[in-house]
């Protein structure tokens, strides 16, 4: 990659409050793309590299393109947002919307990065905001962005860490071999968590090297967290209350002997 | 105060532990010790005296207390006002529940 993806995703860490607009962005090739925020989580991207969200979405679940043609119609007559009206005339479900969604927009990033970001410029939104359905964190995007340069499904990873946090934590899925994140939580991990998290993981690991399938645990005031290892995967896993970091103790002791999750190669 | 007789002393008194460990100073470095944390995932007391701060001070919740399991041991690092106290409990004959029992009622006993 000529930009590195995480020096764009630092970027795109930091749009002017409320966060609502959409960053700009100019590759070196002097092709172009967007990022759409909505409060500071992701919405859509798309780089020209990239392919149509439509052909996406006509490859992974058989809708024709005239389907589709029609509800961008229906869209330009009724005023209302293209992926809403998707789910509401039956051709997706919400999760296959925020699944499709959601690859198309670290496909396009990856793409965007992996071209070199020459020009990145925030264009605040002028109404009230896009569609806030489906949007992922800048955590969660980057860390799918990573799996799918990796070869592994991100939504498998996220799946895994969350058999962990029950939605109950924060947490984060890392690979020490190669001090990558591959999952972030649904619960929302800010960049600077990420951030900080990610260091102080590595620095632990080569402090201490947990075994596969060992954990350790540490609780303070009103909260605590969670490391537990599969091979070379690390989880972690921040709770904000006694009774929550009781209970994602539990959950490891009991699950970590049969948890499983991908590695990359 | 502590010395090494009090931790022999505790560790005989408790079957299962495979070592005691009392750390003060900054940096963080070994002042006396009973047995070794062979059963744990460092070699030396010394390398727990290099992990300790890390895990204790600099996660992402400051924990006066750490708990790791291995398997086939229960380390628990144990932050008192003048230092921190390492207990090692081997886990071939006790479960990982009483283990921090025993681990937790030896470590109450150094540097209150």
């Amino acid at each position: 990659m000529k930009t590195g993806l995480f020096a764009m995703f630092e970027r795109l860490a930091a749009p002017p409050p409320p966060g609502t607009g959409a960053w700009r962005i100019r590759t070196e090739d002097g092709r172009g793309g967007v990022v759409l925020m909505e409060a500071g989580r992701v919405c859509w991207a798309h780089h020209d590299h990239c392919g149509r969200l439509s052909d996406e979405i006509e490859r992974r679940y058989g809708i024709s393109h005239t389907a589709i043609h029609d509800v961008i119609q229906a869209c330009r007559e009724t005023h209302q947002p293209f992926r809403t009206l998707l789910v509401e005339q039956g051709y997706l479900t919400w999760p296959q919307l925020a699944s499709v969604l959601g690859e198309h927009t670290c496909r396009s990033i990856v793409s965007a990065a992996r071209s070199g970001v020459r020009e990145c410029e925030w264009i605040p939104h002028q109404g009230g905001g896009y569609a806030p359905v489906a949007t992922i964190s800048l955590p969660q995007a980057a860390c799918r962005c990573v799996a799918l340069i990796k070869g592994l499904p991100a939504e498998a990873l996220e799946a895994s860490l969350e058999t962990m946090l029950a939605g109950e934590a924060a947490g984060l899925l890392i690979h020490v071999d190669s001090r990558l994140p591959f999952a972030a939580s649904a619960m929302p991990v800010t960049w600077q968590e990420l951030h900080a998290w990610l260091t102080w993981v590595v620095r632990i690991d080569g402090l201490c090297r947990l075994p596969s399938r060992g954990y350790v645990t540490g609780r303070g005031r009103g909260g605590g967290w969670a490391m537990w290892r599969a091979d070379a995967m690390v989880g972690l896993a921040v709770t904000t209350s006694d009774d929550a970091q009781r209970r994602l103790l539990l959950r490891v002791t009991s699950a970590l002997a049969d948890w499983t999750v991908d590695q990359p190669a | 105060m502590n010395d090494s007789l009090d931790l022999d002393r505790l560790r005989r008194e408790t079957p299962h532990c495979a070592g005691i460990a009392w750390f003060a100073g900054s940096p963080l470095g070994l002042v006396a010790a009973s047995g070794e944390p062979a059963a744990a995932a460092w070699p030396s007391w010394d390398e727990v005296a290099k992990a300790a701060p890390a895990l204790l001070h600099d996660g992402p919740v400051a924990s006066p207390e750490v708990l790791l399991r291995l398997p086939a041991a229960m380390l628990l690092l144990a932050e008192r006002p003048t230092g921190v106290v390492a207990v090692v409990v081997e886990l071939t004959h006790v479960g990982a529940g009483m283990a921090v029992v025993e681990a937790r009622m030896m470590a109450s006993q150094v540097g209150a």
